[in-house]
């Protein structure tokens, strides 16, 4: 039993979109990225594993438990989430911020402990947010209010920390820093990190698993080396691409959209 | 939890010696609680008959006979009091609606509250004027009624903040269609309702203040509970639901408490408008979004407005006496657009 099962997960929006039984279990401290076109069901799948959305068939299962019948406080200590897009908060500090990433741990009137405030602490040293604690949001570039929205995630404890598109409008200097990020929490807090990615070569480098999904059903799960393979890219993403060895890990050329 | 005090000690000294924003805030409560007290001794000191403030510390705490002292207790103090409670109520309940619509441009008009105790009032005034005393709480119970036909219209598998304000739309123009309606077929009494459809505290006594301070009271508990749920509201639903906040349900005990509020003023006071509009909305520009430091400084700033400007549309235009709802819309219009141009900085970008 792993720390995530997903089974036989059903969602249906319309009649072109939804999921079809998907099933996945992650392991407490692996790291998967989720790749597919676009449509292809991986945000909505996110969104189900943090109780975002509610699949209309299936289950989600945290160490065991359902999370449709969990507390909505057991589940935020448990897993949280990264979402696309963060609403902006003008005048917040950083600090402000990962506060609220404690709210599941605090009763109806009490305030901050000690431990929290600790913890909060903790949070911000880990994402190099030292410098900027005390700076509102919207003075910070890009890439340092996504490291703080992450902060507040990791202020929650979770043992799984799920990210949409964590890179997306970042520059490549922030977009690995992000990804490095992941790697030191997973490397240092045993956490499971479950990211859609859309470039391949990054999920390739960052993960131990990649799922690959197309029309709302999981298609392909394995090793980077395992998943990217030129037949995938053919009829999954329908480019024809060339296929590198860096170190042990597989990266992508991409040739030219396959003509069908 | 080593390596967590460790980073604690590394990243500098604790939150609150640091927050730049603290004097700010600080200042802020100050400024509005003075601003509360002048306020009120104006009101206390001034009318048709002017009276020293040194007079009304001895009417109040001697409490002899005298002209002074009729004015003061039977007039004054309850009206001034009650603009207090009105001014506490309307801003809270406008800064609770912001937040909860994720929109400055809210207050709880926008969900139907005064349409729905307009449209009570008027049918009280104009159908059955022998029931004039049950106008109070006939507008308390059409302020709710109104919000609750809202809510359940926005309720689809949830309601959304952009749902609700559209189904408050409907709502207003229905009701505002009724009363318009109602307004004509009986346009020869007409006259009696206008006062309170333009919003004033004339003639308010101590029988009004005891009538609404038991609801007051339960209002401002709530208050105090629903500041976290206003917080973490901010953060917008996804984030909130990250969190393990039942959204909806927040969102629907903010909306209570902010109809509660409301439909208090409007129960002593009529339709005074802008107040729940403009005061939450300065206040956020100052000390910010956070409800801890929004709603107090809201709470004072709104008493002081709303002592000062009945204080105002009594004595100004003496011996007229001008609703204090028209005052407040004659400063409140043109205070909004100057803020509207400045722009900025209010739950998020506007």
């Amino acid at each position: 039993m792993g720390v995530l099962n997903v089974d036989q997960l059903g969602y249906r929006l319309s009649e072109k979109f939804g999921l079809h039984e998907v099933s996945l279990r992650a392991e407490q401290g692996e790291r998967i990225s989720i790749i597919g076109p676009n449509g292809s069901g991986k945000s909505t799948l996110l969104k189900m594993m943090a109780r975002l959305m509610t699949p209309h068939q299936g289950s989600v299962m945290l160490n065991g438990r359902d999370i449709a019948k969990m507390k909505g406080r057991d589940a935020a200590r448990m897993v949280s989430m990264l979402t696309q897009i963060q609403p902006d908060l003008s005048e917040m500090t950083v600090r402000d911020l990962v506060q609220y990433g404690r709210h599941p741990y605090r009763s109806l009137l009490s305030g901050s402990t000690e431990a929290d405030q600790a913890i909060v602490e903790w949070a911000i040293h880990e994402t190099r947010l030292g410098q900027l604690a005390d700076r509102q949001l919207d003075s910070l570039s890009g890439g340092e209010r996504q490291r703080a929205w992450i902060a507040m995630a990791l202020a929650q404890k979770p043992k799984v920390l799920l990210l949409d598109e964590p890179t997306t409008y970042l520059d490549i200097a922030h977009q690995l820093e992000v990804l490095e990020l992941m790697n030191r929490l997973n490397e240092q807090l045993n956490m499971t990190i479950i990211m859609v990615l859309h470039d391949m070569n990054q999920a390739a480098q960052y993960s131990d698993r990649m799922i690959v999904m197309q029309d709302g059903s999981i298609v392909q799960s394995g090793t980077p080396n395992e998943v990217m393979t030129a037949e995938m890219f053919e009829q999954v993403f329908r480019i024809r691409v060339r296929i590198h060895q860096e170190q042990t890990r597989p990266y992508i050329f991409p040739l030219a959209v396959s003509s069908v | 939890m080593n390596a967590e005090l460790e980073a604690s000690k590394a990243s500098g000294s604790s939150a609150l010696a640091q927050d730049p924003r603290r004097w700010k805030r600080l200042a802020a409560i100050i400024v509005a609680l003075l601003l509360l007290i002048v306020a009120f001794l104006y009101g206390m000191s001034t009318g048709a008959v002017s009276i020293p403030i040194r007079t009304i510390w001895a009417v109040l705490v001697n409490r002899e006979p005298s002209t002074e002292e009729q004015i003061i207790w039977n007039f004054r103090l309850p009206r001034t009091l009650l603009a207090v409670l009105v001014g506490m109520a309307l801003s809270v309940s406008g800064a609770f609606m912001q937040g909860v619509m994720r929109n400055p441009l809210a207050d709880p008009g926008i969900i139907g509250v005064s349409a729905g105790a307009g449209l009570m009032a008027v049918i009280i005034m104009l159908i059955l004027p022998e029931m004039i005393y049950l106008v109070p709480a006939a507008a308390f119970i059409g302020a709710f009624i109104a919000v609750m036909v809202t809510y359940s219209l926005a309720w689809k598998r949830g309601a959304s903040p952009l749902r609700i304000i559209l189904a408050g739309v409907a709502v207003n123009a229905l009701a505002g269609a009724v009363t318009s309606g109602v307004m004509q077929l009986y346009s020869d009494r007409v006259q009696a309702v206008l006062p309170w459809l333009s919003g004033g505290l004339g003639g308010v006594s101590w029988y009004h203040l005891q009538m609404v301070l038991p609801y007051f009271a339960v209002a401002s508990v709530l208050s105090v509970f629903a500041v976290r749920h206003a917080n973490i509201l901010l953060l917008g639903d996804d984030a909130a639901k990250l969190l393990g906040q039942k959204t909806e349900r927040s969102r629907l005990f903010l909306i209570f408490i902010s109809t509660l509020l409301a439909g208090i003023a409007v129960s002593v006071s009529g339709l005074i408008g802008f107040v729940g509009l403009v005061v939450p909305h300065m206040v956020r520009l100052i000390v910010g979004n956070n409800y801890n430091y929004l709603l107090p400084v809201s709470a004072l700033g709104g008493a002081a407005l709303v002592v000062f400007a009945d204080t105002a549309a009594r004595s100004w235009f003496d011996p007229l006496e001008l609703p204090v709802g028209i005052l407040l819309a004659v400063i409140g219009a043109p205070f909004f657009l100057y803020l509207l141009r400045r722009g900025g900085g209010i739950l998020g970008r506007t």
